[in-house]
């Protein structure tokens, strides 16, 4: 049995189906991987990104507020004070941090007390203008004053382009990353008397009970800021940091990305591989080619897949066989049986032949010594060979009837012979359908009377004529005829009935309420020598009426039928084409 | 013998029931100015030292839902045997609605800018004397001549004359700058501290706010000049030391106070008694760091120390 290696198999399998490289599951599966690679690192970057840029951020601000705070809890009394000394030196402490762009520390009035920058924000001295001005001036900081009492730091944000500053109102990923203007945040923090101071001092305590009832504000519970302490971060260093481990972060995702791919292009091939080897060996099969067989490289799904397809194809290969083997088995019988039948029906004619040269033979040399017997027997009645009295008068004459009768029997007999001989021919006139039924009547008139039967006649006389056999035909109604008067009860009657089918046919119809034909008996009255079981005792008959009527038919390339209903009565119908000759197409 | 078996056990029992109460029983009114610590404390020392007999009722007088006045009228319908009054309000409210009950009051820092104390009243002086401050400067830091002295309230004028009086007879140099406000402390402040010793803060809310005051120590820190304070909390802050009374004592000299007064039922009027025992903060981390040797005896009698690893590391002597 040969075994399809897959890779092989996979190579030719491609060649040969035609199939696009780009309707291939590899190439789907490699595709639609790498969309959802490409689409988790840039989700899962842009998440990072984000977060690292919200954690730097908010890193930076908390020490621009942390060390906002610390100058505001130390310079808080020299803001009160007016002691600048001191506040200098803060401001240049605070400035010695690389985030801290410069600093601000305003009294009550929003009005700048100490002013100290670096790099571009390098004022020079407390006395404006400077080269880049503040982002906010004293009335925006009284304001902020005045409305901030018990609120924390005011942070807002602004991008420093050739000198300008423009707002960024909610800086995002995009503007830290990738704008190239230096991201600055401007800390606002509010410079508050103490709230709390532990342990509680008796003189604070005291001093600040009396100047409650002299109608004085708490000293330590005022609300409004003594000041400020503004404080500009540069976001620059942040940046460029949050660059670098951005490019890392993007290196290190078309790594994965480029990973991925090539772990999914190594897998799909693997997948498709013995897929495609699956197809190739099915079309071997189809085919009628059962050597394929499926190499089972890994013991998972397709190695299952593969072992089943094996397993099925040793299956077809051995049904195939049996059906072959079957097949060659049933047309040597078929031979058999056909040659056999074949001889049995030539014997069968033979024994027909044999038969109707027989009945032919047998009824030609009885009909000879009959025709002498009555040819005496007449003379004995005419008186010829003396006279005779009543008695042998009646003996003779009803030797004379069964002589009738056998001869009858015999002329049936021999011209049943002659039709399945086929050696009757129609001798074709055109007749009135009247004059036949009338034909018919006229021989069994006397026969209805005395049985009393009413016969009726129902012919038009603007009924054409029909080319038929006159004798043949007369013979056929007369058999239907008489068939109905045997059968029907006195004061019965008898309907006979011709109609013309669209042109083309004439239709006989006897119609008689007699006992009725049983269904299981229809099917055989028209054979030779079959009689009606409960009829064959009390009607006499021979049982060839029929049969001869319905050759006669035939012969005229006619169709007879029969409906029956037992107790009702039957009809016998007879279509004959008006040209007998050419056959008429029923 | 009978009727003298009977007197004389009958003076016997009255004199066990007298010993055994040592003190009189009678209806006392605490009118507390308000739930601060200090005045708390004050109250549970005068619960401490009156008579476990005599009914107390405390009222707050800074409540939100009493009415001063009506409270002073209902304390005066309760006719009180007497009135503890702590803290300035609750001795104001005493003073105009109580004119007929005798009243202690206590935790008054300037008292005499109030009127008080009034008639009916009695009190004890929250601010140390002038003497007892300077006597304990020379024992804390004898080599410190120049005293430096910043004040700007004008009602306590008297005591800073009492002060130069006072310096001049111990022989020291006590150099006085007055402020217009807290603005002007920062310039006085640097000019005084160039030319003494040791600076002495005093009880002025012109000089001494809490911002203020951490100035003040940080920049005689820096100028390693030490600080006399007036609170414990200053001596823990960085102040060299400190004479300061504690509100629990003071409460209980106001409760030896009027218990006095219930007793003899005498009527003592317009008596201001300065407290019986002030007590003194030391910091030795500040002259440790100042290069200040403190004598020993001074360390024993010191009720807090500050000393050891960290600057809250404290322990009382008592």
């Amino acid at each position: 049995m040969e075994t399809i290696h897959p890779t092989v198999q996979a190579r030719d399998g491609l060649s040969s189906a035609r199939l696009s490289r780009f309707r291939s599951w590899t190439f789907k599966l490699i595709v639609l991987a790498g969309a959802v690679l490409v689409l988790a690192c840039a989700a899962v970057g842009w998440f990072f990104s984000d977060r690292l840029v919200r954690m730097t951020t908010q890193g930076l601000l908390r020490n621009g507020t942390l060390l906002a705070e610390t100058i505001a809890g130390s310079g808080r009394y020299s803001v009160i004070a007016r002691d600048l000394p001191r506040l200098e030196q803060l401001v240049e402490g605070a400035l010695i941090d690389p985030d801290v762009a410069y600093v601000l520390i305003a009294g009550m009035d929003g009005e700048p007390l100490v002013v100290r920058g670096k790099d571009v924000w390098t004022l020079g001295t407390n006395q404006e203008p400077w080269s880049v001005p503040l982002p906010r001036v004293s009335a925006e900081r009284r304001n902020l004053l005045e409305s901030s009492r018990n609120e924390g730091p005011s942070v807002s944000a602004f991008f420093l382009r050739e000198g300008q500053l423009l707002p960024a109102p909610k800086p995002g990923v995009w503007d830290v990353l990738f704008r190239g203007d230096a991201l600055h945040y401007d800390v606002l923090f509010p410079i508050r008397r103490d709230p709390a101071r532990s342990p509680p001092d008796l003189t604070f305590g005291l001093a600040q009970d009396e100047q409650v009832i002299l109608g004085g504000p708490r000293s330590g519970s005022a609300d409004r800021p003594l000041g400020l302490v503004e404080i500009g971060l540069s976001a620059k260093n942040s940046q460029r940091l949050l660059r670098g481990l951005l490019s890392e972060l993007a290196w290190l995702t078309l790594l994965i990305m480029g990973g991925g791919i090539a772990a999914v292009a190594f897998l799909s091939h693997r997948l498709t591989q013995p897929l495609v080897a699956l197809r190739d060996a099915a079309r071997q099969i189809s085919r009628g080619d059962y050597s394929a067989s499926l190499a089972t490289p890994s013991a998972d799904e397709v190695g299952d897949l593969s072992e089943s397809f094996n397993v099925m194809a040793r299956s077809l290969q051995e049904r195939d066989g049996t059906l072959r083997e079957l097949l060659q088995t049933l047309e040597e019988r078929i031979e058999t049986r056909t040659r056999e039948l074949r001889q049995a029906n030539e014997r069968l004619q033979q024994v027909d032949q044999l038969k109707t040269s027989l009945l032919s033979n047998v009824s030609h040399e009885l009909r000879t010594p009959l025709t002498s017997m009555k040819v005496h027997l007449e003379n004995l009645l005419d008186g010829v060979d003396g006279t005779l009295d009543q008695k042998q008068r009646l003996s003779l004459e009803r030797v004379q009837g069964n002589l009738e009768r056998l001869r009858r029997m015999i002329d049936d007999l021999l011209d049943l012979s002659r039709l399945q001989a086929g050696r009757w021919t129609l001798s074709l006139t055109a007749v009135h359908p009247l004059d036949l039924v009338a034909d018919a009547m006229s021989t069994l008139r006397h026969f209805a009377v005395e049985k009393r039967v009413d016969v009726r006649l129902d012919v038009p006389l603007s009924m054409p004529e029909v080319s038929v056999d006159r004798d043949k035909l007369v013979r056929v109604l007369t058999n239907l005829i008489h068939n109905a008067l045997k059968f029907t009860e006195p004061g019965g009657h008898i309907i006979v009935r011709v109609l013309e089918d669209h042109g083309e046919c004439v239709v006989f119809v006897v119609e008689d309420t007699a006992c009725g034909i049983a269904a299981r008996d229809l099917d055989s009255i028209f054979l030779p020598f079959y009689r009606v079981q409960s009829s064959a005792r009390q009607i006499r008959g021979s049982g060839l009426g029929l049969s001869i009527t319905k050759q006669l038919v035939e012969l005229h390339h006619g169709q007879i039928a029969v409906e029956s209903t037992v107790g009702c009565g039957s009809r016998f119908t007879v279509t004959i084409p008006r040209r007998s000759d050419r056959g008429a197409g029923i | 013998m009978r009727p003298l078996r009977t007197c004389i056990v009958s003076a016997w029992g009255l004199s066990s029931l007298c010993l055994a109460t040592s003190g009189y029983a009678g209806d006392i009114v605490i009118l507390k100015s308000s739930e601060q610590l200090f005045y708390t404390q004050a109250v549970e020392g005068f619960r401490s030292s009156v008579s476990q007999q005599t009914s107390l009722k405390e009222v707050v007088v800074d409540s939100a839902d009493v009415d001063p006045r009506a409270l002073g009228r209902r304390v005066r319908a309760s006719n009180p045997d007497l009135v503890f009054a702590v803290g300035l309000k609750a001795a104001l409210l005493a003073k105009v609605e109580l004119p007929d009950s005798p009243v202690v009051f206590c935790l008054v820092l300037n008292p005499e800018a109030h009127g008080l104390p009034a008639d009916n009243m009695v009190g004890i002086a929250t601010r140390l004397s002038p003497e007892a401050q300077l006597t304990a400067i020379r024992n804390l830091a004898p080599a410190a001549s120049r005293i430096g002295l910043l004040y700007g309230d004008p009602r306590i004028d008297f005591f800073v004359t009492d002060a130069q009086k006072q310096a001049a007879r111990m022989g020291l140099d006590l150099a006085v700058a007055q402020v217009a406000g807290p603005r002007d402390v920062p310039d006085r402040a640097r000019g005084l501290i160039a030319s003494i010793d040791l600076l002495w803060l005093i009880q002025d809310p012109a000089v001494i706010s809490e911002e203020s005051l951490a100035f003040l120590l940080q920049t005689s820190m820096d100028a390693a000049i030490p600080v006399f304070g007036f609170s414990s909390a200053t001596v823990q802050q960085g102040a060299l030391g400190a004479l300061f009374v504690d509100p629990r004592r003071i409460g209980e000299q106001a409760g030896r106070l009027a218990r006095d007064l219930l007793k003899s039922q005498r009527h003592r009027s317009r008596l201001l008694v300065p407290p019986d025992r002030p007590e003194l903060a030391v910091n030795l981390n500040t002259a440790e760091y100042l290069g200040l040797p403190v004598d020993s005896a001074v360390v024993r009698t010191a009720s807090v120390l500050f000393g050891g690893p960290g600057a809250t590391a404290q322990h009382r002597n008592r």
